[in-house]
């Protein structure tokens, strides 16, 4: 026995199975949301239901009293459903496209959303992928008009929050078919959200006050994301293109200091051109990995790419483990030209003679502009290229007594090599110049290598020795030589030139330092 | 394309002689240009607001009553029209198949 309903169809009265009647009533719906908003609706409605009774007419008979599901179903399939009306259709309906899209409504997308679904939202309207728009976006970004645009968009268009407002906003016939589909699509994905724990109890005011809390959270929380996601990425990129920048300076020189390229490395420090390759493959590895790393995390918080993406990671590690090995072997071979074991020092006596006094000068220097230097200039700026010869500022200076009754000029050429013979031969062809007329002594303020024997650490030490009773005088000129050696009397850098300094009983002594000294003694 | 010959199909039956839908349906289901019957109404109703299509009712011994629908003036100059782009069309797509298959 069954319930049955009393329904009126097209003007006549039926007696109808309750189950027929849903899925009567149901398809009913679907048509009538299939065809709103279409003229004539109404009038195309009440044809489809005169025809339906008749139908049922036809099927009952005078034998039958009641429609059951089985009639229902028959004349379901007879009239057929509005998917199969849009297939017969769709001409009309491509042709009169842009009517259709006025059906389609500008809504937030939330359930696909970055931030507030606003590139998303869009990305509906117009069809196109939202990564597209979501990488203008991040272009708009570095315009001043980008951010307040997104806001201003945000709070303009409303977020989709019905199924009906979903399935317009992507410009779907709101029908019973779709509705549904769109509703078990919603109900998988509220169910594997909450699969862990499905806690629904408590009142409705606590329930909205949590989920406006929830809202407000998920809102800071994706606003940190997407803004730690920008961050990295533009830190990525800029660090990127500035190496890329980097890299191209190196090579061609860096402007006003061409001394520093690839070119220079390759001629003046590097012996071995593998080891030069092997030390850029290893620069570029160490450097470009991290900078990959934060474009990689950027565009992962981005565009919320959750587990991580297969294989980066390693390949990205790799590549910096890959850099460390490179530029160890690099460093290791390189380091081996410096041993400080090997380092070697040939002293050279130049030259012996009788005077009461010397007189200390230093050269004038065109390269390095008479530069004074208290400190020692830092390695760079110490080697210039002139031609076919190699530079360095500031050769050591020392002043020693004597053992002799002459003075003493004596200069020390010393480098390093990977052995000691090296090391014999780079000193040995170390050059440098001074010049003795009278009783003054003038001094190159540097000494040069031939350029192809490369940077091995090469040093000058000068050293003037006085004899018993004698002295040196030290003039004004001597503070390019200002890094030099002065320890020797517990001066300051700064006081030395201009002084006088006197060999009394074997001991060096300053002469006209007393004031000074008077003055630490206070 | 289908559409188009749909509402040609549907405007020649009439020309002939006026009918109610389940006339015109019979008909077309018999040369399968139709599937399901819920397509036809909206046809009509969009025929008949186009002005192309009227209808009366009339009081029907099995049922509720029907609306006959028959072809207006316009739906009758429509379909000449209608006619002559068919024969250019038909002509050249016969045209160019012969020619390929020769």
């Amino acid at each position: 026995m069954n319930k049955t309903l009393s329904v009126n169809i097209g003007g006549y009265i039926f007696n109808i199975e309750e189950d027929a009647y849903t899925q009567l009533r149901n398809y009913l719906d679907s048509i009538s949301s299939y065809f709103a908003g279409q003229e004539g609706s109404d009038e195309i409605i009440s044809d489809i239901e005169a025809r339906i009774a008749e139908l049922f007419n036809e099927r009952l008979g005078s034998d039958r009293q009641v429609v059951i599901h089985d009639d229902v179903e028959q004349v379901i399939i007879i009239m057929g459903k509005p998917e199969q009306y849009a297939e017969a259709e769709e001409d009309t309906q491509t042709s009169s496209k842009s009517k259709s899209n006025d059906n389609r409504r500008f809504y937030r997308d939330l359930d696909n959303s970055t931030l507030g679904g606003v590139c998303s939202g869009f990305s509906h309207h117009l069809g196109w992928d939202p990564l597209i728009l979501r990488a203008l976006f991040v272009l708009l970004l570095f315009t001043s008009i980008g951010i307040p645009l997104y806001i201003i968009l945000w709070i303009l268009i409303p977020a989709a929050a019905t199924t009906a407002e979903k399935l317009k906003m992507k410009g779907q016939k709101i029908n019973v078919e779709n509705i549904s589909k769109k509703i078990n699509e919603e109900m998988d994905n509220v169910k594997s959200k909450f699969s862990s724990d499905g806690k629904t109890e408590g009142s409705q005011s606590v329930n909205k006050l949590i989920a406006g809390l929830g809202e407000f959270f998920s809102f800071i929380a994706s606003f940190l994301r997407v803004a730690l996601g920008v961050l990295f990425l533009m830190l990525g990129i800029g660090m990127l293109i500035g190496f890329v920048i980097a890299i191209g300076g190196f090579s061609s020189g860096i402007p006003g200091n061409p001394e520093l390229s690839i070119r220079f490395l390759e001629d003046y420090i590097f012996f071995n051109p593998h080891m030069l390759s092997l030390a850029i493959i290893a620069a570029i590895l160490l450097l470009v990995a991290p900078f990959l790393y934060f474009i990689y995390l950027g565009v992962r918080l981005l565009l919320r790419i959750q587990p991580p993406v297969k294989g980066v990671g390693i390949i990205l590690l790799g590549m910096f483990i890959l850099g460390s090995i490179l530029a160890s072997i690099a460093a290791i071979n390189q380091a081996k030209e410096f041993n400080s074991e090997e380092r070697i020092a040939i002293r050279r006596p130049q030259t012996e003679f009788a005077s009461d006094t010397l007189i200390i000068r230093v050269a004038e220097d065109h390269l390095w502009h008479n530069q004074i230097s208290i400190h020692r200039l830092d390695p760079w700026e110490r080697l210039k290229i002139i031609d076919d010869e190699m530079l360095f500022a500031d050769p050591r200076f020392k002043v020693r007594p004597s053992d002799s009754e002459l003075f003493v000029f004596e200069i020390d050429y010393e480098s390093s090599g990977a052995s000691t013979t090296a090391a014999l031969d780079f000193a040995e062809e170390i050059t440098y110049n001074y010049e003795l007329d009278g009783n003054t002594l003038t001094l190159d303020p540097f000494y040069s290598v031939p350029r192809e024997r490369k940077y091995r650490d090469q040093e000058v030490a000068l050293t003037v020795r006085v004899p018993e009773g004698k002295m040196v005088i030290l003039d004004e000129s001597t503070q390019r030589l200002a890094s030099g050696d002065y320890n020797w009397l517990g001066l300051k850098l700064r006081e030395i030139p201009g002084k006088t300094f006197m060999n009394v009983d074997g001991e060096i002594i300053c002469s006209n330092c007393e004031e000074k000294e008077e003055e630490i003694a206070d | 394309m289908r559409k188009g010959v749909l509402e040609f199909c549907i405007l020649s039956l009439l020309a002939e002689k006026e009918a109610y839908p389940s006339d015109i349906i019979t008909q077309l289901k018999e040369a399968k240009l139709i599937v399901v019957e819920g397509t036809l109404y909206p046809l009509l109703t969009r025929l008949k607001n186009a002005g192309l299509l009227a209808y009366r009712w009339e009081e029907s011994s099995s049922g509720p009553p029907r609306k006959y629908y028959k072809l207006t003036e316009t739906g009758l100059l429509f379909l000449k029209e209608l006619d002559k782009t068919w024969n250019e069309l038909s002509n050249a797509v016969s045209h160019t198949t012969k020619t390929k298959n020769r």
